[in-house]
Parts: C-alpha cells; structure tokens; sequence
C-alpha cells in the first residue's frame, strides 16, 4: 500500500476522521484505485493511490501520458466513480458529480455562440435561474460586477465582445480561466490548461495564473507533463508511475515565492528539484532506453 | 510582469480579424460577375427553350411564351389562386406538424439513451418505407379532403427533421456538457443553453431539407385524390395534354418552394444558426 502524506496541514492520522479533524484537506483520496475496461480487457489506470491536499495549496502533478493523472481528476469532480476507494473533499464523500469544482480541461469548453462576456457570465446565468432569480438573491449589477473582475483579472479587458473564435488559443484559455474563477469553489482542476499553447504564451499564462492564485487562494490540482511548468507553479508535484498508475514521489517544491516563472528557472534550487524528478519519471510506453540519469536536464529558461 | 503584460496585449491585438477595404471592394466585383453570370445563363436557357421547343412538338416541350400565357389565364380566372391556397395550407400545415413532431421527438430521443435504443430499429424500418407508397392508405383512413395531404406532407417532414435534431443534440461536445454541469446546470438548463443551440445550425439544415420534401407530400396526395391543388392542376392538364398549363404549375411549385426556403433560411439567421 503506498500512502502519501503531504507536509501542508494534511493530518497524519491513519485513521483520519474528516469531522474530527481540525483542518481537513481539501482534497483526499484514500486507496483509490480505477480499471476501465476496453473491449473486454480491463485496464488499471490507477492503482492503491492515497493523496491529501491542503487547503491553499498548489499541487502539481506530473507523469508520463496514461498514467491517470487525468483519471485523479475525473475522480476528483465526480464524472467518474473510483473502482475501490473513497475521495473526500474537505469533510464531503465526493459520490456524483461536484457542482462548484473549477475545472479547466485541455480541451476549452466555451460556447462558440456566446461572447467572451457572455461565456464568463454563464455560470451566474444558470445560478441565477428560477427561484433565485425572483428572490433577488443575485442582483444584475453584482453579476455584472463579477464578470468584469474575472475578464480583468485575466486581461481580457477590451475583449469582452468577441467570439471565441476571434480569438488566439491563448486568449481562449484566458476566457476559460475567467469563466472559472466566476463560478469554482475553493478546489480549481487544471488538465495540462497550457498544453496547446505555443512555449511564450505558456510562460504569460502561468505567470498569469501564479499572481490570480496568490491574491485568489484556491486549492488548485494542476496536471501536467512538463517538469519546468510543475516546479515553477507548485507547492509539492506528485510524481506518478507508468500504467498502473501509483504515486511514486510527493517533491516539496521549497523555491521562494512569489516566483517569476521564467527567472525561476535560473534558480540552482530549480535545477536540483528537475533533476530529483526526472530521475524518478518513468519514461513514456515504448520508448527507447533513455540516457543515464546524470545526464544534465534541458537547459532552462526562455532565452531572455 | 508588467513587461509580459504588453507582450501579452500586442500579441492578442494581431490576432484580432480586421477589414480589409482592397478585400471587401474585390469581394463585391466578384459578387457583381456572378449574379450578372446567372441572370445571362437564364435568359439564354429561356431562348434556348422558345426556340427549340415548338420544334420539338407542341405537346412535347410547349414554350416560354405559352407556359406564361397559360399562367395569366389561370390567374384571371381565379382557378390559380384557388389552387394555390389549396395546396400552401396542406403543404404549410403537414410541414409544421412534420418539422414540430420531428424536433420534439429528436429531442425527447436524444436525451433518452433506452428510449433511443428501444425504438431505433422500429424507426429504421418505418423511414425506410417509401411514404409516397403509404399515399392510398391515407386516402382510406383520411378520407380525401385536406388530411390525407397533410398527413404525407407531416411524414416526408417528419423525419428529415427528426434525425437532423437526434445527431445535432448526439453531437454536442460531452466535455462541454460535463463543464456546464459543473457550473451547476439543471438538465432543462443545459438543454437551453447548451444542447440546443448547439444543435441550431443542424436543425436548421433538417427543417431546410424538410420544405421541398412536405411540398412532394402535398402534391402526391393531391394526385392520388383530389379535386383542387396545383398538384390537381397538374393532373389535370396532363390529361388534357395542355402542355404549357402542366409546366405553368410546375413554376408555381418552384416559386412556392423558394418562398418557403427563403423563409427558413431567414429564420435560420435571425436564430444565430447561420451566418
């Protein structure tokens, strides 16, 4: 049995009662395994995993691709159920679907048909529905209010007419981000957000997200396959295994903050923390042999 | 931070779409071509035809000019007007009905994974069926009133729009769907707001594809009985072998089918469908 404790808050206790606990993480999940089966064949995608996340923290996590690490955070929401196991967040058994989870998804899920403005306004649109709308519980101006702090927070400011596809890839992500922070609780999930964005913009957008997390403390679940990206943005990066995954390593990430994402990178810390990591990274399914460990990671930094 | 914000907004800006005047001033020349092109195409079919046709034999191909003539002789004596109105509220009633059942039932299918499953192979089999053979059967169940007409113009509607509208909701992105979920959508919620409009511009191509099939409904109906309606007229001035007034009914067809086209394609614009 593999258990992982992480060192923000997370109580150590094995026989952890959440409503006993002065502070429950905000995310836990106890010996969750998942199979998935595929044309008859049943597939381990995680395997005995045990994770606690504080409340406030940023954890990121890191593995080759088919490890689960999207499947933790299917988990996590509720749009699947773990095969044995149980997931709580923060005193709650997580059973059907969390309404209120922020989740950013690889994919942007904006609705082609609406404005930026009116993609971000979305989720107060549907809160504001029926009985609440007539008890008045959710004024317009409050609502209007609210989307203009969550376009500004994520510079969209001038943008708010345009249609997702008058926009970059980037600026997409933005709106998504906005569209997020107006409606997600404390927990916000992120499946690689910055993956389809060219290296630049990656490095704008997690600075980006750096300076709303620490005026906007969240718990935030980031997965994603690049190292650099976990180091610089998280409080700790779970390594995962290759199918089936297990956690291998929880990394405390000890960089000073607030970080700068791209002169974090100079940091000797940063390179002693990439090399811990990658030396414990599986590589990806049928790939050759790599290099010995010792071998320098790439260099960092985006050449400015 | 600051330096990487104008970065950030200078790169944003270009990817913005301007106007370009050179474009939009070639663009209307092109246009100009084109429909002027068409226009030439026309007239020089029409001659082609007032030429060649009483050549062919009166009863064969018949001429512009006569087909026109017989036009203004069924206008002046009212007979036109009677037919038409006959045959538009057959064609306007079964398409209502057809295109209303077919849009509830895509959507009641659509959300319903046993329902779809249970009554898909029945469906199947029943669109199979050429409607225009299920004609005489109506005839018999309906009588030969409007009904019968209306009823096949509902079936050949019907299920054009019924499938346009089950793939159109099938085929809304499921990350979509789980995202809005999250935000705390209720089902009726998400239907507004997501399924629905993202099956728009799929319905909106069943319900376009829809006008000329309920208008074969109508007119095959009133062939198989009737004693009014253009499709009546048709008949009839084929067993006179009144040329001219079978190709006069014809362009009322065409005229009629484009109108309600034109309709639908307005619709499907104000709705956001199309563009």
């Amino acid at each position: 049995m593999v258990r992982t404790t992480l060192p923000y808050g997370a109580p150590p206790d094995r026989d952890y009662c959440p409503s006993a606990a002065a502070a429950p993480p905000a995310i836990s999940l106890q010996e969750v395994t998942k199979h998935f089966y595929k044309r008859g064949t049943r597939i381990t995608a995680l395997s005995n995993v045990s994770l606690h996340v504080a409340r406030g923290a940023f954890v990121a996590i890191v593995g080759p691709s088919g490890c689960g690490k999207s499947t933790i955070l299917d988990l996590i929401v509720g749009t699947e159920k773990p095969s044995a196991g149980t997931i709580h967040c923060g005193t709650e058994r997580v059973e059907h679907l969390r309404v209120g989870t922020g989740y950013l998804t690889q994919h942007d899920t904006l609705l082609p048909w609406r404005s930026v403005e009116q993609n971000v306004r979305l989720p107060l649109d549907i809160a504001a529905h029926g009985l609440d709308r007539l008890r008045g519980r959710r004024t317009d101006a409050a609502a209007e209010e609210r989307v203009a702090w969550a376009i500004n927070l994520v510079g969209l400011k001038g943008f708010e007419h345009h249609l997702p596809e008058e926009l970059s890839g980037g600026m997409r992500k933005r709106a998504a981000l906005a569209q997020t922070l107006v409606y997600a609780g404390e927990t916000v999930l992120m499946d690689e957000p910055f993956g389809a964005l060219d290296f630049q913009m990656r490095l704008l957008m997690q600075a980006e997200l750096l300076q709303i997390w620490s005026t906007e403390r969240r718990t935030i679940v980031f997965v994603t396959h690049d190292i650099e990206e976990a180091i610089v943005l998280s409080d700790q990066v779970v390594i995962m295994s290759r199918r089936p995954g297990r956690i291998r390593d929880i990394v405390p990430i000890d960089l000073p903050r607030p970080r700068d994402p791209v002169t974090a990178r100079f940091i000797p810390r940063f390179r002693e923390l990439y090399q811990r990591i990658w030396d414990q990274l599986d590589p990806p399914e049928n790939a050759r042999p790599r290099a010995p460990p010792n071998a320098a990671p790439p260099a960092a930094g985006a050449g400015q | 931070m600051s330096e990487l914000s104008d970065v950030r907004l200078e790169l944003a800006e270009g990817v913005v779409r301007g106007v370009d005047q050179e474009a939009e001033r070639k663009g209307r020349r092109a246009r100009l071509l084109l429909h002027g092109g068409r226009l030439g195409l026309l007239l020089v079919s029409l001659g082609a035809w007032q030429y060649f046709g009483p050549r062919l034999g009166q009863i064969v191909a018949s001429s512009p000019v006569q087909v026109f003539q017989a036009l203004v002789d069924l206008a002046r004596s009212g007979a036109l007007w009677q037919d038409l109105a006959t045959t538009l509220e057959e064609v306007l009633l079964g398409y209502l009905c057809g295109a209303g059942a077919g849009v509830l039932c895509g959507a009641i299918l659509a959300s319903s994974d046993l329902l779809a499953g249970l009554l898909d192979p029945f469906i199947i089999a029943i669109y199979g069926i050429p409607k225009i053979a299920l004609g005489p059967l109506l005839v018999v169940w309906f009588g030969i009133s409007l009904a019968p007409k209306v009823a096949l113009a509902a079936l050949m509607t019907f299920f054009l729009v019924f499938f346009a509208t089950y793939q159109g909701m099938r085929n809304v992105d499921s990350d979509t769907i789980n995202a809005v979920r999250l935000m705390g959508a209720s089902p009726l919620q998400l239907r507004r707001y997501v399924i629905f409009p993202g099956a728009r511009a799929s319905i909106f191509l069943g319900l376009k594809l829809g006008v000329p099939e309920a208008l074969v409904g109508a007119i095959v109906g009133e062939f198989v009985s009737s004693s009014r309606g253009i499709g009546y007229a048709i008949q009839y001035a084929t067993a006179q072998l009144d040329t001219a007034g079978v190709f006069a009914g014809l362009l009322v067809l065409t005229v009629l089918s484009l109108t309600l086209n034109a309709l639908v394609n307005r619709a499907s614009k104000k709705s956001g469908a199309s563009r």
